[in-house]
């Protein structure tokens, strides 16, 4: 069972229209798993030690689907959750990416795939805060397709790698499980889940 | 140098190889080395019988390093492997799919540049390049 409690709290270190902010990630335990796979709540507290500002989910999105761009203008866009589930180092990797041209790797190697960027920051929003709390920060590739990926170096189980491809699918490979598979970002993230229980 | 049944000379397994690592496939932050280097068809190395580190270092520097280029590639250090545990690890790895474990052989291949290039054969499935590189990975020096 992954130790996910009731609460789980992130410094978020971010500089946002509001000021810096703690983020309260919240979602209900469940024994069952199943829940573990649905939306988060958010509240959001003043990191001043002020009063507690709630927001409503409402304004929550208006500020998560704000788009934060890096790299090249013209390539994809992470959302303010991915980044805090990839941490400052992965963020930073990724931004270089970006700029990745066709050949980059010894004449071999496509530019960024908009869709998998794309792909792994919808798995970051969905995901990212719970792996935050299980696994850590991931590093971030890119491999000569295009596609981002991303690996966690645990204790537990090893490497755990995620490809996220075009079709917004994502091939995965866990060291521990000695498995290599791929599914939707839901199925992949059950494996995950899995793996590292 | 070990000589298989077929009369080909590999490395033995006393023999350390050396991988050239650039900011693209290895982060340092968290120190993982990009499970691809390892994986595939011939994935190079040097041997360091053939040649000292810094002789390797040099040649990495010509071949692999290229800061001018956009986004810059930088060869940000190296990883040093033994044969013997790699060849060890392949030995007790099972492939998933075929339950059969790898007969992993570090084969000499000296190039023009690179007297002291090697390759691995056969083809090193994902999961065993990533056993490789979480526990076959002896030391890791980085450029000052």
């Amino acid at each position: 069972m992954i130790a996910i409690t009731q609460k789980t709290t992130l410094l978020c270190a971010l500089t946002l229209p509001i000021g810096p902010i703690r983020t309260t990630f919240t979602q209900a335990s469940d024994t069952q798993g199943k829940d573990l796979y649905g939306p988060l709540r958010f509240d959001t507290q003043s990191a001043s030690g002020g009063a507690h500002e709630s927001l409503p989910v409402n304004r929550y999105h208006s500020f998560s689907d704000s788009d934060f761009k890096f790299g090249d203008e013209s390539m994809g866009k992470l959302s303010l959750l991915a980044q805090i589930a990839l941490g400052a180092n992965s963020v930073q990797r990724l931004s270089r990416f970006t700029r990745s041209q066709v050949g980059w790797h010894f004449g071999e190697g496509e530019s960024m795939s908009d869709a998998s960027l794309q792909s792994a920051d919808k798995f970051l929003r969905q995901f990212g805060a719970n792996l935050l709390q299980a696994i850590g920060h991931p590093s971030v590739f890119l491999n000569t397709k295009g596609e981002v990926e991303l690996i966690w170096k645990t204790e537990t189980a090893g490497l755990l790698e995620l490809d996220f491809r075009d079709d917004q699918t994502v091939e995965y490979c866990f060291e521990r499980k000695n498995v290599e598979s791929a599914g939707s970002r839901a199925d992949v993230y059950r494996a995950l889940v899995t793996a590292i229980q | 140098m070990c000589t298989d049944m077929d009369g080909t000379n590999y490395c033995g397994d006393g023999e350390n190889v050396v991988k050239g690592l650039l900011d693209e496939t290895y982060d340092p932050v968290s120190r993982i080395a990009l499970p691809k280097l390892f994986k595939g068809k011939e994935s190079s190395y040097s041997r360091l019988r053939e040649l000292d580190l810094h002789a390797i270092w040099v040649i990495f520097l010509k071949e692999l390093h290229h800061p001018d280029r956009e986004p810059p590639k930088n060869l940000i250090g190296y990883a040093i492997l033994n044969v013997g545990k790699m060849r060890r690890i392949a030995r007790e790895y099972r492939n998933p799919e075929t339950k059969e474990n790898v007969k992993l052989e570090m084969l000499p291949m000296p190039t023009d540049t690179n007297r002291a290039h090697a390759v691995t054969v056969p083809s090193v499935p994902s999961t065993l390049a990533q056993v490789i590189s979480s526990t076959c990975i002896d030391s890791i020096g980085t450029a000052a």
